[in-house]
């Protein structure tokens, strides 16, 4: 029996989407007070210390964030349907008056240009941009730039604060360039990260894929995500062949 | 209390304020001298400018300013952002001194991609209280 997720696959423009910005929005219909009880058990899980990977047993309600058909949908349309939850995970906690991060890549860069590994966040509260949102760089997923190099980089013109409402959810490549902002709000801003991970290699497309439509979706793959040179913008779209290839099984 | 020029600039913002009421008077003059006599120190201003390419015509698209005072912390800023300079140029005309350019000659690689944008140091030296 089919399940419901596969009833919210992502399209082939969506995919598309992702493979040029790195990263995809979505709204999922939590039930009224879910977001707000969330908000209440991360505050009293994290008032003693975070309790990192251990999150998750802490505050048992954000299975429902990952299962939700809509989150899921586009987890397996991006990593198979066969996905894996990885057993990190981290609620960070940005209170009033707490710095901006510099910007950072999460762990060491993955060296090939596949959709192996993406990272799920997830905000229980209205996130305005006084409250310190997410805020990331469209494009980056596919530089290799060791999270040192960043330290000089203070504000890009085309970076994307993910200022959104509570139950939001963002999937990102693992690559990409982010870091939460300063708060300057009067309430503590939790972002709950998740790691999702592929098990197994894509023999075909596993969204929505209408082999009619693809080609307009492809052309997408030859704009721009973010003012570069013109030399790495046709590194840039031979990169993202390489990824939709990958992702549609021809790689 | 920051440099010298905005201190000035400040003082005669007030002053013309005051002389179109009619209430400028000689303190306000003594406060002029006293603020050109108190002990002044140059620094160094620094502002990170990331071109798109080394010319410094091309567009900028990204941009740190640092300023030589205490407190100061360069942040990723979620809600304004200014964007003074569109070129590199824009801010040497502005009196900015490029310190530092990118390296033309980078790594040899016909299919990664790194860093976004290639970076330029410049400085303005002013003078701050000492």
């Amino acid at each position: 029996m089919a399940e419901e997720y596969q009833n919210h696959l992502l399209t082939d423009a969506q995919v598309a989407e992702f493979v040029v910005r790195g990263y995809l929005v979505f709204k999922p219909d939590f039930p009224d007070g879910f977001n707000d009880q969330v908000y209440e058990e991360c505050a009293a899980a994290t008032s003693q210390g975070n309790p990192g990977d251990a999150i998750l047993e802490r505050v048992p309600k954000l299975h429902d964030v990952w299962d939700h058909p809509v989150v899921k949908g586009a987890l397996a349309s991006l990593l198979g349907g066969d996905f894996t939850m990885s057993g990190h995970r981290h609620c960070h906690v940005n209170p009033p008056g707490s710095r901006s991060q510099g910007w950072h890549q999460d762990g060491v860069n993955q060296r090939h240009h596949q959709v192996r590994v993406c990272l799920g966040f997830y905000y229980p509260q209205d996130t305005p941009h006084e409250l310190g949102p997410t805020s990331l760089v469209p494009g980056t997923h596919f530089r290799n730039a060791p999270t040192d190099r960043m330290a000089s980089y203070a504000n890009f013109r085309d970076q994307v604060d993910l200022v959104c409402e509570a139950g939001t959810v963002a999937i990102v490549h693992y690559d990409i360039w982010h870091a939460a902002t300063r708060n300057c709000g009067n309430k503590t801003r939790y972002m709950l990260k998740f790691l999702f991970n592929r098990a197994s290699e894509p023999t075909r497309p596993n969204w929505n894929h209408d082999p009619a439509g693809a080609a307009q979706a492809m052309a997408v793959l030859g704009g721009r995500a973010t003012i570069n040179g013109q030399s790495d913008h046709y590194k840039e779209r031979r990169l993202r062949r390489e990824m939709w290839n990958h992702l549609v099984g021809a790689a | 209390m920051g440099a010298l020029k905005e201190d000035v600039i400040q003082w005669a913002e007030e002053a013309k304020a005051k002389l179109r009421e009619g209430s400028l008077t000689e303190t306000d003059i003594d406060a002029l001298t006293e603020l050109a006599s108190r002990p002044r120190q140059k620094r160094q201003r620094l502002l990170y400018l990331h071109a798109a390419t080394p010319n410094i015509q091309s567009q900028t698209l990204a941009m740190a300013l640092h300023e030589p005072v205490k407190g100061d912390h360069v942040q990723i800023e979620p809600t304004e952002r200014e964007w003074p300079y569109r070129t590199v140029k824009d801010a040497v005309i502005d009196g900015w001194q490029i310190i530092h350019f990118p390296d033309q000659r980078a790594p040899f690689d016909d299919t990664e991609i790194d860093l976004l944008g290639y970076e330029f140091t410049l400085q303005k030296m002013e003078e701050y209280d000492g």
